[in-house]
């Protein structure tokens, strides 16, 4: 196969478009699955999720913090090292959005935060 | 992140990334930093701007390499082939024997990225066992692959002085590499063009078609890209010359295509290595590894995000290297050659002080002999293979 430059620039603008629609989808990955609290099961379990409740209660101990959330359902949401905009995000009896990863700790699922949000 | 953050973070990374490579000395490190400074963007844009920002540079970083023999701590070995291409009338061929490797490397490092997640996953322990036989192994191959015993004796040379430099330098002051690299490379050549009184050839139109067999020796660069991802020290030029040896004689220009595939796949399996066994052998793998956990879905999205700001660097390094040979054609190369070699020392002071100066210096020297003496000039790179073997023979602390 004969490689010339305008097809070598054809070729990297097809990459560069392939790139941007690639990058679109997996971006909306990120966000995960949107799930509502009691529709979260064990079949979830190292999924990445979004959720949405208002927060039960909360409390933070040894830099992270802990808080339930409650909708149709109730869920514990941990999060390892959060900012003070995540800390302020997680008040009590605030509505928020949770983006992050179902887990199973000791018999019980929960969710390991990577985002919280106020909505 | 919405498609319409993530597509600003690596256009964002692919701006500056085009920005610190075509800035001699200037590492994407140095820009990492102030990415967190960002008053926008969370950590998952910050992860996308930097993998985008290391690969456009990788891309990027050839132009002023080749053009102006201005070489980083990654491609400095292109140095030794292009430098004659450009002197022979043909710099913008040499950029575009490089720009086509990193094409081409950033196709075969997404493609292979898979199986190499998969093999290092399974042999990682094994690969860590190998190292100083690998390091061994490159030494020896570079030694006996001389074509006589003048060369050779040469070549042995300047493996015990650049080797006793690296071990002498690097763990004693901060920031030696930069310096080392610099002088071994970037000043050996500079100073031998000086007082060569090299002057440039007019550099013909980029119409020469490409020669046979870039498609292998882009791939033979992305399987010397994973060694570099993986083994300590081991960087493209010691890892395409141990690939090289195995896979058959290379020309000078199919070298150069092979290169530019090292460099832009060690920085894709970088960030492949990080999500498949948690190491970080690139400083933008530090970087992310600092900032967001390596899963399946975030190795993804950043392989997309090198997708494109790949594809994007090329087309703006190839536009950039042909204004740049029009303006070298204006000016005397020996005054540029001059400047040049002036803005590295000043640079080496500014970052490393006097020491550095001194070891760039020292380092610019062998590089000179080894240049006079028409040996391998890969031979400098004992400057880290040594310091490396000694750490894993328990010899240094």
């Amino acid at each position: 196969m004969e490689l010339s430059d305008s097809f070598l620039r054809k070729i990297c603008l097809f990459l560069s478009l392939a790139g941007i629609i690639s990058l679109a989808f997996l971006a909306q990955l990120q966000e995960g699955k949107h799930l509502k609290v009691g529709d979260i099961s064990k079949s979830h379990i190292s999924q990445k999720i979004s959720t949405e409740g208002i927060v039960a209660w909360g409390r933070l101990s040894s830099g992270t913090l802990f808080f339930e959330l409650s909708d149709n359902g109730r869920i514990r949401v941990t999060m390892f090292s959060p900012s003070p905009e995540d800390i302020a995000a997680a008040g009590k009896n605030n509505a928020v959005r949770v983006t992050g990863t179902i887990q199973l700790y000791k018999g019980s699922l929960g969710l390991v935060a990577e985002k919280v949000e106020r909505i | 992140m919405t498609p319409l953050e993530a597509i600003s973070a690596s256009l964002l990374g692919t701006v500056l990334g085009l920005f610190t490579g075509l800035v001699p000395g200037l590492h994407i490190n140095t820009v990492s930093f102030l990415i967190f400074l960002l008053p926008f963007g969370g950590n998952l844009f910050f992860a996308v701007t930097i993998a985008s920002m290391s690969i456009s540079h990788s891309f990027m970083d050839f132009v002023p390499s080749i053009l102006l023999g201005a070489p980083d701590n990654e491609n400095f070995l292109s140095m030794l082939h292009s430098h004659r291409l450009l002197m022979s009338g043909r710099g913008i061929y040499a950029v575009r024997l490089a720009l086509l490797g990193c094409l081409l490397g950033l196709v075969f490092g997404i493609i292979l990225s898979p199986f190499f997640a998969y093999l290092l996953i399974r042999n990682y322990a094994a690969i860590r066992t190998a190292v100083p036989f690998l390091l061994l192994l490159s030494l020896f191959l570079m030694l006996f692959s001389e074509s006589c015993w003048k060369k050779f004796l040469w070549s042995l040379a300047v493996i015990i002085l650049s080797g006793t430099l690296g071990i002498l330098s690097l763990g004693t002051f901060p920031g030696a590499i930069f310096p080392l690299a610099a002088g071994f490379f970037g000043g050996a050549t500079l100073i031998y063009s000086l007082m060569k009184k090299s002057s440039l050839s007019p550099q013909t139109e980029n119409n020469q078609p490409y020669p046979k067999g870039v498609f292998s020796a882009s791939l033979s660069g992305a399987a010397a890209g994973s060694l570099v991802s993986t083994i300590p020290s081991f960087t493209a030029a010691t890892s395409s010359f141990l690939v090289g040896s195995f896979s058959g004689k290379m020309n000078s220009d199919s070298y150069l295509v092979s290169l530019g595939s090292v460099n832009v796949s060690s920085m894709l399996f970088s960030f492949v290595a990080l999500y498949a066994v948690g190491i970080a052998r690139t400083g933008s793998a530090v970087a992310l590894k600092s900032i967001i956990p390596m899963n399946t879905e975030s190795i993804l999205l950043l392989l997309a995000a090198c997708l494109l700001s790949g594809s994007l660097a090329f087309l703006a390094a190839e536009f950039v290297s042909g204004k740049f040979v029009s303006w070298l054609a204006m000016v005397d190369y020996s005054l540029v050659n001059t400047a040049v070699l002036l803005f590295i020392i000043i640079l080496v002071a500014i970052l490393t002080g006097l020491v550095g100066v001194m070891i760039f210096l020292s380092a610019s020297f062998i590089g000179l002999a080894a240049n006079c003496a028409g040996t391998k000039r890969s031979c400098c790179m004992a400057f880290l293979v040594m310091p490396t073997l000694m750490l894993y023979l328990g010899i240094a602390g």
